[in-house]
C-alpha cells in the first residue's frame, strides 16, 4: 500500500547506463574496443586500474577449467547470479508505469479509500472536498470505468458519462497510446453553472456539481460551455432501438441525486443534459464511485482533498499531476498522474 | 404632403390577396404540422448531437430574432434621424412583422428544448446571471411592447391620438429594449470561453450590425408591398433613399464580417481558425460562398450599384439579401460546435453512438419544423393585417 502513496522509490541502478558514464563510453568506438565490457562496469570500480575486468577475466578461466567437472552446478549458479542481477537492475516497466503493487496492497488501496470517504462523511458537508486521481501511467483504456458508469447509473444509448480518449502518439516504430478517462471534471468555477437559466445545475458544497432533472428545461446551454464536452444530452434513445421490445434492464430505473428515475419519453432525465456526478448518489452512502473500484489498474482514486493524510492529497501533492485544460481557469477536481 | 391624401387601398384589402395569403400559410402549417408532432409527441430532436446541440433551430431564431429586432430599429432610426416622412404610415405594418417574426422565433426556439412545457420556469425561476434568462426576459418586455402598440392600433386611430404619448413612449423604449436584446444574444454566444470560435467581445457588436442590415432589408420589402402610399411619387422616392442607405448598411456589414474573419484567421491558432475553415471550406462551403455571398450579397451590391433608382432592383436586391442572409446564423452556430476542443480531440471516438457525434446536417424534419414556425409567422401576420392593420388604414384613407 506504502508503496503507491510514497514517491516512486526507484533502486538506484549498479549498473552505468552508456549515457551515464561519460565520454569514455558513450561513443560507439569505445564501445566497440571494450567489447561492451565496457558498457557494463560498474560504478565503483575505478576505469584506471581495471580490476574489474582481471577478475572477470580470471573468473571466466577457472570456469573453463571446472566447466567439464561441475556443469549442472555451474548452470544453477549461474541462473542465481543472474537473478541476483535483476533483482538489483532497475525494473525497466518500473521506471515507465511507476510504482506497481501486488493484488492484496491494491486491495487495500480501494479499503484505505473507503475507510477515507467515510471518515469525511462525518465531518460536514462544507468541509469535504472530494477530487479524483486519475494514473494515467496505470490506465489500460480497457473501459471498465466507462461500463460501470453506465450500468451504475442505467445511461441509455447515446448517454456516457465518462468515456475513454484514445491517442496514438509518435510515429512508427515509436509508438504508444495514451488513455485519458475523461468523467465530468467538477470544476470549482464551472463554466455550466452560471449560464443555466433556470438554476437546474449548482455547485455541491463538497464539490460536485449537481443537476435537478426536474428543474432543467434541456435549452443545452450548459453543454456549449463546458470546455470537456463532459455534459450528454438524453436524446430518450434505448439500447434496444429498432428491435421488438424493450429490454428488462432497460426498464430498471437509477437513483441519480439520491431520487428514483426511471427512463420514459417524455418524462426526466429524457430531454435533459446528464454528467457524472462522481456517483453523489453512493457517496452519500459512503461508497465509493463505481469506475473507482472497478478500475482493473486501480488507476482512478477518491477521496477528500481537505483531509491531509488522505491518499489523493498525497497523490495530488506530487509534480507530476495535471488538470485538463487548465489554462481555462477552471480549477478542475479531477487530476491525471503523467 | 398630408398623409391621408397619398393613402391608397391597403395591399391587402383584397380578398383574394387574403385567400392566397392564408392557403399559402395554411400549406406551409400542414407541411410542418408532422415535424411538429415528431417533437412534442415523439421527442424527436433532428440530427442534434450531445457535441452540437444548436443547429439549425437555434439558426433559424437568432435569424428571426435579427430580422424583428432590425426592423423596428431601422424604422426608427430612418423616421427619426433621416426624416422619411413616407413610412410613416407603416408602423402598424411594422410592428405586425416584428411580432410576426418574434412568434416565429419563440416557437422555433420553443421546439428546441428538451422539456418545452418548462419554458414557465425562466420566468417564476430565473437565474439572473444567465444571459439566457436576459434573453428570455427582454424577449417577454418586446413581445409586451409590441401587443400594446398594436392593440392600439386596433382599437382605431382616436384610440391612437388618446393614447399617443404613452405609446411614443413604448416606441422609445423599445429602441434600448432591443439594442439590449440583441447585445444579450450576441453575448450568448459570445460568453462561451470554452468555444473559441464564438468567444469574442466583437460579437455582441456584429449581431447588433448583421441585425440592422437584415431588418432594413425586410422593412424595404414591407415598403415595396404594403406601403399605403403605393403608387404615389413619395412611395418610389421613399425606397430610392432606402435603397441607397441599404447599400451602404451592406458595405458596413461586409468591411465589418471581413475584419472579422481576418482576425480569426490571420494567427491561424486552430481553435479559433478551425470554425472559420469549416465555414469556407468545409461540407457546407456552399451557403457562404454561394447562397450568402454570392446571391446574398454581390447580387444586392451590383443591383443596388448599378440600378439603385429602380424599382424592381430594390426588389430584388432586398429579396436576394434576405434569402441569403438566413445563412448567416446558421454559419455561426454550427462551425463554433462542430469540432472538438483543443486537447479534447479523442472525445470525437472515446464512445460511438450517432448522437455522440460533431457531424451535424440538419434532418427533413427540423426543416419541417422552421417551415411551421415561418407558417406560423405568416398566419399571425395575414389575420392581423386583415383585422388591425387594414381597419386602422382604412380609417386614415
Amino acid at each position: 500500500m506504502d508503496n503507491l502513496t510514497e514517491e516512486p522509490s526507484i533502486p538506484e541502478p549498479k549498473v552505468a547506463y552508456p549515457a551515464m558514464s561519460g565520454a569514455r563510453a558513450s561513443t560507439p568506438e569505445a564501445l566497440l574496443k571494450s567489447g561492451g565490457a565496457e558498457s557494463c562496469r560498474t560504478r565503483d570500480e575505478s576505469p584506471g586500474g581495471d580490476p574489474g575486468r582481471k577478475q572477470f577475466l580470471a573468473g571466466i578461466a577457472a570456469l573453463v577449467g571446472l566447466g567439464a567437472l561441475s556443469m549442472p552446478s555451474l548452470v544453477r549458479a549461474g541462473m542465481a547470479a543472474a537473478a541476483e542481477d535483476s533483482a538489483d537492475a532497475p525494473d525497466a516497466s518500473l521506471l515507465r508505469d511507476g510504482p506497481r503493487f501486488d493484488e492484496d496492497e491494491a486491495e487495500n488501496i480501494i479499503v484505505r479509500m473507503q475507510k477515507e470517504l467515510q471518515t469525511a462523511m462525518r465531518k460536514p458537508i462544507e468541509q469535504r472536498k472530494w477530487v479524483m486521481v486519475i494514473d494515467l501511467r496505470k490506465c489500460t483504456g480497457c473501459g471498465a470505468c466507462t461500463i460501470s458508469c453506465i450500468a451504475e447509473n442505467h445511461l441509455p444509448a447515446g448517454v456516457v458519462y465518462r468515456p475513454v480518449m484514445e491517442e496514438e502518439l509518435g510515429t512508427y516504430p515509436n509508438v504508444s497510446i495514451r488513455s485519458t478517462p475523461r468523467p465530468c471534471m467538477q470544476c470549482e468555477t464551472a463554466p455550466c453553472v452560471p449560464v443555466c437559466p433556470v438554476r437546474a445545475t449548482w455547485i455541491r458544497p463538497d464539490g460536485i456539481v449537481d443537476m435537478d432533472y426536474d428543474q432543467c428545461i434541456g435549452c443545452r446551454y450548459c453543454m456549449t460551455a463546458c470546455p470537456y464536452h463532459a455534459r450528454t444530452f438524453d436524446f430518450g434513445y434505448d439500447y434496444s432501438e429498432g428491435t421488438p421490445a424493450r429490454q428488462p434492464y432497460e426498464e430498471v430505473p437509477n437513483y441519480e441525486y439520491n431520487k428514483r428515475w426511471q427512463q420514459r419519453k417524455g418524462r426526466s432525465p429524457v430531454g435533459n443534459v446528464r454528467k457524472c456526478h462522481f456517483c453523489s448518489h453512493k457517496i452519500d452512502a459512503g461508497m465509493l464511485p463505481s469506475c473507482v473500484t472497478t478500475c482493473i489498474g486501480y488507476a482512478t482514486y477518491f477521496g477528500d482533498a481537505n483531509d491531509p493524510e488522505s491518499l489523493v492529497s498525497e497523490l495530488i501533492s506530487r509534480s507530476n499531476k495535471i488538470r485538463l485544460k487548465e489554462e481555462m481557469g477552471t480549477r478542475p477536481r479531477v487530476f491525471y498522474l503523467i | 404632403m398630408q398623409p391621408s391624401a397619398t393613402v391608397v387601398a391597403p395591399r391587402l384589402n383584397r380578398t383574394i390577396d387574403y385567400r392566397v395569403s392564408l392557403g399559402i400559410t395554411f400549406i406551409a402549417l400542414l407541411f410542418g404540422a408532422y415535424g411538429v408532432i415528431r417533437v412534442l409527441v415523439f421527442k424527436e430532436h433532428g440530427a442534434l448531437t450531445s457535441y452540437v446541440p444548436w443547429g439549425l433551430w437555434v439558426g433559424v431564431y437568432v435569424f428571426l430574432v435579427w430580422l424583428e429586432v432590425g426592423m423596428i430599429l431601422t424604422y426608427f432610426l430612418l423616421r427619426r434621424f433621416l426624416q422619411i416622412e413616407g413610412l410613416r404610415l407603416l408602423a402598424p405594418v411594422v410592428m405586425l412583422a416584428a411580432i410576426s417574426a418574434l412568434i416565429g422565433a419563440l416557437f422555433v426556439i420553443g421546439m428546441d428544448l428538451g422539456h418545452p412545457f418548462r419554458f414557465w420556469k425562466a420566468y417564476l425561476q430565473p437565474n439572473f446571471g444567465s444571459l439566457m434568462s436576459w434573453m428570455i426576459w427582454l424577449h417577454t418586455l418586446y413581445l409586451f411592447i409590441l401587443v400594446a402598440e398594436l392593440f392600439a392600433y386596433f382599437k382605431g386611430k382616436d384610440y391612437v391620438d388618446r393614447w399617443k404619448i404613452y405609446l411614443n413612449f413604448l416606441t422609445y423604449i423599445s429602441i434600448p429594449i432591443g439594442v439590449l436584446l440583441i447585445a444579450v444574444i450576441g453575448g450568448l454566444f459570445g460568453v462561451v470561453a470554452a468555444r473559441p470560435f464564438w468567444n469574442a467581445s466583437v460579437l455582441p457588436l456584429m449581431f447588433f450590425i448583421a441585425s440592422l442590415v437584415a431588418g432594413l432589408g425586410l422593412l424595404i420589402l414591407l415598403h415595396l408591398i404594403f406601403s399605403p402610399t403605393r403608387g404615389t411619387p413619395q412611395y418610389e422616392r421613399t425606397a430610392v433613399r432606402m435603397a441607397r442607405v441599404f447599400l451602404g448598411a451592406i458595405i458596413i456589414g461586409m468591411i465589418a464580417s471581413l475584419a472579422n474573419g481576418l482576425v480569426i484567421a490571420y494567427p491561424n491558432v486552430p481553435a479559433y481558425a478551425e470554425g472559420l475553415k469549416l465555414v469556407l471550406f468545409g461540407p457546407y462551403w456552399w451557403t457562404i460562398w454561394i447562397v450568402h455571398l454570392a446571391i446574398g450579397v454581390l447580387v444586392p451590391l451590383i443591383l443596388l450599384g448599378l440600378w439603385r433608382t429602380r424599382l424592381w432592383a430594390i426588389w430584388a436586391a432586398s429579396i436576394c439579401y434576405l434569402v441569403g442572409f438566413t445563412m448567416v446564423p446558421v454559419n455561426i452556430i454550427i462551425p463554433g460546435l462542430a469540432y472538438p476542443m483543443p486537447t479534447m480531440e479523442g472525445i470525437k471516438e472515446a464512445f460511438h453512438h450517432p448522437k455522440l457525434t460533431f457531424d451535424y446536417a440538419p434532418m427533413f424534419m427540423e426543416w419541417q419544423v422552421v417551415v411551421f414556425a415561418v407558417g406560423l409567422s405568416l398566419l399571425i401576420f395575414t389575420v392581423g393585417y386583415r383585422y388591425i392593420v387594414e381597419p386602422y388604414l382604412r380609417e386614415h384613407h
